[in-house]
Order: structure tokens, then sequence, then C-alpha cells
């Protein structure tokens, strides 16, 4: 996404330095006088000729001197992309007629691409202004600012140069979902706010059965055709009006594998973060509510159940900050049961390489207490790749570890599946519904 | 240098423009041009001076921000003196000219990354400007020619006006170079 920024994002730099004679500068006027001064004293002639192209720049130099510093702005076109795509740092630089070429150069960056390649630009002045423009280019999702830009002008035969330090200019990236489909239902039904229906009974418009009265029931659900058969006050109960509630929770313990951006290989917590944004995409924009809580971070990140297309911006933002921390880690303390609103939901969708022990006993503690939850396995192939042996053969043993903790998460009845994009939760959608119509024994 | 820094130095080697190595190539061409023309009109053959004159001019490329160009420059101008006698040789054009191309290039190298392209309307500019300065060189030469066919005798009063003026321009230089009081740093 390429644009140009508006007025109002541009500011002035960090640091600047006035304007300064160069070295050119200096050899070219004690070149110059030098030579001068032995062709008067050695009576050479030739050495006037050749001190001439100097004493013609020193004298140009001299004239063309800079007086105050130039007037100068920078700005990042806009502060949030999505992976993949680019925006424009830009810069305008005017100060006198003497200004001749100004210099850009950012600094390299992890996952950021720039064009011109390397980051360097330079810019021609004319009438005493030029502007310059890099393209920025986010391959990975991530809140990471734009490196300082190094900028240096001159005046005409390099004389004399102005240079600045630019801020950092805050850049997020959002992740770019992945692929991702579902034609599987937990609750098929038409109608109410989202394409599913809450698995809740409560106010609302669907008929989900007759049962007798309580106190609090309105008036107006009164069966009074039922009461009068069975001599007791009966009323109709409804489904509530909400819609299916995705969970969403990342383990963000530690980032598996390699991470070269969204056109190379992605690390465990890139798998994560995409998966999760592309499961929200599907279903936020749809009218269900969609939640999103990230542990093994140093900040804890909970977005609360929405829905709608702010309810989505919401929960990119949220993942485009996530990073693991391997100090003051934020555990699952919380059991899950008191997680209000965040866990407990229809289905609760746990995105985990499942390295780490806390990820497999959250899915085993929801599982317990009757929760639909579907783990998503997002260990990269190549996290277990190294070309040490012995770190090879260590990962060897913990994936076999991992293996028999697999299996007993699975005995447990909860599905984990591989991220392969669309369709990848239809199965396990198909067979919660199916289960979900059974009898049900839960641990308390 | 360490093994690290020395393997940072050349990767940095790959990441160099093309057009950053065409401006060492030139350097290096002028400094050699320079150095060439001298040994040809002094009538000798190529020696190691052109070699040495040429080995102080990638030092003065590889860091374009120091004074290795000026180096360079005492070092060419200096065997130029001892090697020639005729003052009014046209090859001083052509040393001359060569000469500041050189002092051009290292400078613009001074003020741009290793891995800039310079824009070539800058380029254009920077060539239209030395054209000026070519016409200026030779407008001297000529002078200097007309005034040796000439034969004017020497005056003491003239050598004494011309470093009298000589002092004043420097004076003027210092003053009009330094940085203004508000800008200095304290």
């Amino acid at each position: 996404m390429t644009t140009t920024g508006d007025e109002s994002s541009l500011h002035s730099s960090g640091i600047a330095n006035p304007w300064r004679p160069t070295v050119a500068y200096f050899r070219a006027a004690v070149g110059a006088m030098a030579m001068i001064a032995f062709a008067l004293i050695w009576r050479r002639p030739d050495l006037l000729v050749i001190a001439t192209p100097l004493a013609v720049v020193t004298a140009w130099s001299l004239l063309s001197r800079p007086g105050a510093s130039p007037n100068f702005t920078d700005g990042l076109g806009h502060p949030t992309i999505r992976e993949g795509d680019a925006t424009n740092w830009h810069a305008a630089i005017s100060g006198g007629a003497e200004l001749d070429l100004v210099v850009a150069a950012l600094d390299d960056a992890p996952w950021i691409e720039t064009v011109p390649a390397r980051g360097v630009v330079t810019g021609c002045a004319v009438d005493g202004s030029a502007n310059l423009e890099i393209r920025v280019r986010s391959t990975r999702w991530g809140s990471r600012p734009v490196e300082p830009v190094h900028v240096l002008a001159t005046t005409p035969w390099a004389s004399f140069r102005w240079s600045t330090v630019t801020v950092r200019h805050p850049l997020t990236t959002l992740p770019l979902p992945a692929l991702f489909d579902v034609n599987a239902s937990t609750c098929p039904s038409d109608g109410l706010i989202g394409l599913h229906r809450s698995s809740r009974s409560g106010e609302g418009n669907e008929f989900a059965g007759i049962r007798p009265f309580q106190a609090g029931d309105r008036l107006r659900r009164i069966n009074w055709t039922r009461s009068a058969r069975s001599n007791e006050l009966q009323v109709n109960s409804t489904w509530a009006d909400l819609d299916t509630h995705i969970a969403l929770v990342i383990d963000a313990t530690d980032d598996f594998g390699v991470s070269e951006g969204i056109d190379g290989l992605a690390s465990s917590l890139d798998g994560a973060v995409r998966a999760a944004g592309a499961i929200a995409e599907h279903y936020a924009p749809r009218g269900e509510r969609v939640s999103l809580r990230v542990f093994g971070t140093t900040t804890p990140y909970t977005v609360l159940p929405g829905t709608g297309r702010a309810q989505l911006r919401r929960i990119l933002d949220t993942l485009a900050r996530v990073s693991p921390s391997t100090l003051n880690r934020t555990g699952y303390a919380t059991p899950a049961s008191r997680q209000r609103g965040v866990i407990g939901g229809q289905i609760t969708v746990l995105l985990s390489p499942l390295i780490a022990p806390e990820a497999l006993d959250l899915a085993v503690a929801l599982g317990r207490q009757g929760m639909s939850v579907i783990v998503v396995d997002t260990l990269p192939d190549h996290a277990a790749q190294d070309e040490d042996r012995y770190v090879e053969l260590a990962w060897r043993i913990r994936l076999l570890e991992r293996r028999r903790e697999v299996r007993m998460v699975l005995a447990a009845g909860i599905p984990i599946i591989e991220w392969h994009g669309p369709g990848s939760l239809d199965q396990v959608i198909r067979d919660i519904a199916h289960r979900s119509t059974g009898p049900r024994m839960l641990q308390r | 240098m360490t093994v690290s820094q020395l393997q940072l130095w050349i990767d940095r080697l790959w990441t160099v423009s093309g057009q950053r190595w065409l401006f060492i190539a030139v350097s290096l061409g002028c400094v050699a041009g320079a150095s060439t023309i001298t040994t040809l009109v002094a009538g000798s053959q190529p020696n190691v001076a052109i070699a040495l004159m040429v080995g102080l001019a990638v030092i003065a490329v590889i860091m374009p921000d120091s004074h290795a160009a000026f180096v360079v420059e005492i070092a060419v101008v200096w065997q130029w003196l001892a090697a020639t006698d005729d003052a009014t040789t046209p090859w001083v054009i052509p040393f001359a000219v060569l000469l500041f191309v050189f002092h051009c290039v290292v400078a613009l190298m001074a003020v741009t990354p290793i891995t800039a392209h310079v824009h070539g309307a800058l380029l254009r500019r920077w060539f239209r400007r030395s054209g000026y300065v070519v016409a200026a060189t030779i407008g001297v030469w000529a002078i200097v020619f007309v005034m040796d066919q000439r034969r004017a005798p020497g005056s003491a009063a003239l050598t004494v006006v011309g470093f009298v003026t000589l002092t004043v321009l420097i004076l003027l230089m210092r003053s009009a170079s330094a940085l203004p009081e508000r800008e200095r740093p304290r």
C-alpha cells in the first residue's frame, strides 16, 4: 500500500547540527592558498594554473555559504499497515538557494524492506528545496518503529554540510490473516445476530422449549394453554439473542522457529498470530462474538468479547503487540472458570506450539469444566532443525515427550489440529456440535 | 582488526553501489593520469611514483571524509614541481583538471553513503559547474602563457602586492568560513 502522507503527520526532526565546513572545503581552500603562495615564492606560474580550479571552488563555496539552518520536516504516510504492505517515509527540506544535495539514509531494521534498496536516497535541490521519499515495507506483524533516518544536506561543491537525525516513527504492522473458512456450524440456526445462535437460553426471540415458571420470568412469557392443562404456570423459554462466542487464546510463552516475514518461513508465534487473525476476521464481521487472551507475555493482553469490524481491528491491534518474554511472564494464573466473558465461550481455540506445559494444562482444565476446546498446534516443521546436532537431538527428545503429552490431551477428549488454512476447524466443530447434543459429564 | 570486524568490512564491500565503484575508478584514474602526465612531461619512464600515488589515492577513496585526499593532492603537486621545469607547458591544463576531478569526486563520496546512487540531475549540475572551472583554468594558463611569451621582467612591488592580496584573501576566507557566533559549539 503506497501512500502519501498529509501535512498533519509531518513534524520536525530530532537532533540537528548547524552548517559546518567540510574536509573538501578545507582541502580546496588550504590547497589553493598554499599553491598560490608557493607560486609567488618560487616563481612557478604553472602552480597558479594548478591552483585555479581549487581557488574557483573556494570562492564559489564562500559566495554560496549558507546562513541559517534549513527547515526540515518528515513523516510517515500511514502509521498502521498490514504485513507485506508498504508506506512512505517522506521529508521536505528547504533553505536558501545554496542548498545543493540532500541525502537520507534509513538504518537497517529486521523485517523492514526499503526502496531504494539499502534505504539510501539522494535528492537534488531545486530553488533551495528538495523532497525525499523512502518506501518502507514491513514483512512481519508487530509494533516496531521505523528506525531514525540520517539526513545530510550540502551546498555547492559539498563545501558546507548540515545534518540531522530524525526521531523514530511508530509503525504498527497488523498481522495478515491466513486464508480461513469454516463450513461447519456448532448449532445451525438462521437469523438472530450472528449466523450461529447462543448456547445459552435467555431473553430472545427463538423458541427453545417450555419450562415451569421461575421467579423473575416475564408475564408475557407464560404459556397459558400449557399452564391450564398442567395446573402449573409454564413459560416459553427462548434462546438468548446472543451469538456464538469464539474465545481465542494464544500461548506466547516462546517463539519457536525462524521468522522470515510474510514472504518466508513462519515461526510458531507467526503461525498463532496469523491463525488467530484469520479466525477473528472470519467470525467477527459476521456478527459472532470473538474475544482474545494472550498469556506468556510481559503484559497480559485481553480483548473482551465483541463483534463487528471494530472488534476485529481491536483484536488485530492487540495481536500486533504480542511478543514473547522470558522475564516476568504472565501465566494463566486466574482459574479459567473465573475468566468471565473471555474464557467459557462457546468454543475456545487455543493456539500454541505445545512446548510449554501451561498450554496443555490450560486445555485440559478448560475441557474438564465442560467447555469446548480446540487446540491448534502452531509448531512449525523447521523448528526442530538445527545445525548443531546436539540441539537437534535435544529437540528430538523434547518432541517425543511432546508426542506423549499430546496423546494424553487427546485422551482427555480435547482435539488437537494442525493449522492448514481453510477448513482447518471444520471437522472438530462438527464433532463439537454432535457432542453438544448428547449428555455431558462435568467435573466440578 | 578482529575477524568479525574484517568479515563486516568484507560484507560491506558487497553493498557498495555500482556508481560508487565508478567514482572510485574515476578517482584512481585521475591520480594515475596526473602522475603519468608528470612522468611524460619530465621525459622519464613510468616508475614507482605512479604506484605510490595510486596507493595513496586508494586510502583516500576508502576514507573520503578524511585528510587523506589532501595528502594525495600535495604528493601529486610535489611530484609535478620536482619533475617538470617548463612552467608554461600546456600539459599543466589536463594535470590541473585531473586534480580538480579527483577533488570533486572525493568530495561527493565524502557526503554520500557507499550504497547511495547519486541523482543524475545532480551529476549533470556538477558537470556544468565543472565546465566553468575548466574554462577558468584554461584562461589562467593563457594569461600565464602570454606573459611568459612577453618575457615581462619580475617586479618586487607586484610580488609584495600579490602577497598582501593573498594575505587579505586568507583572512577574509577564514572569517567567512568560521561558524557564526550563535552556531559555534560551546
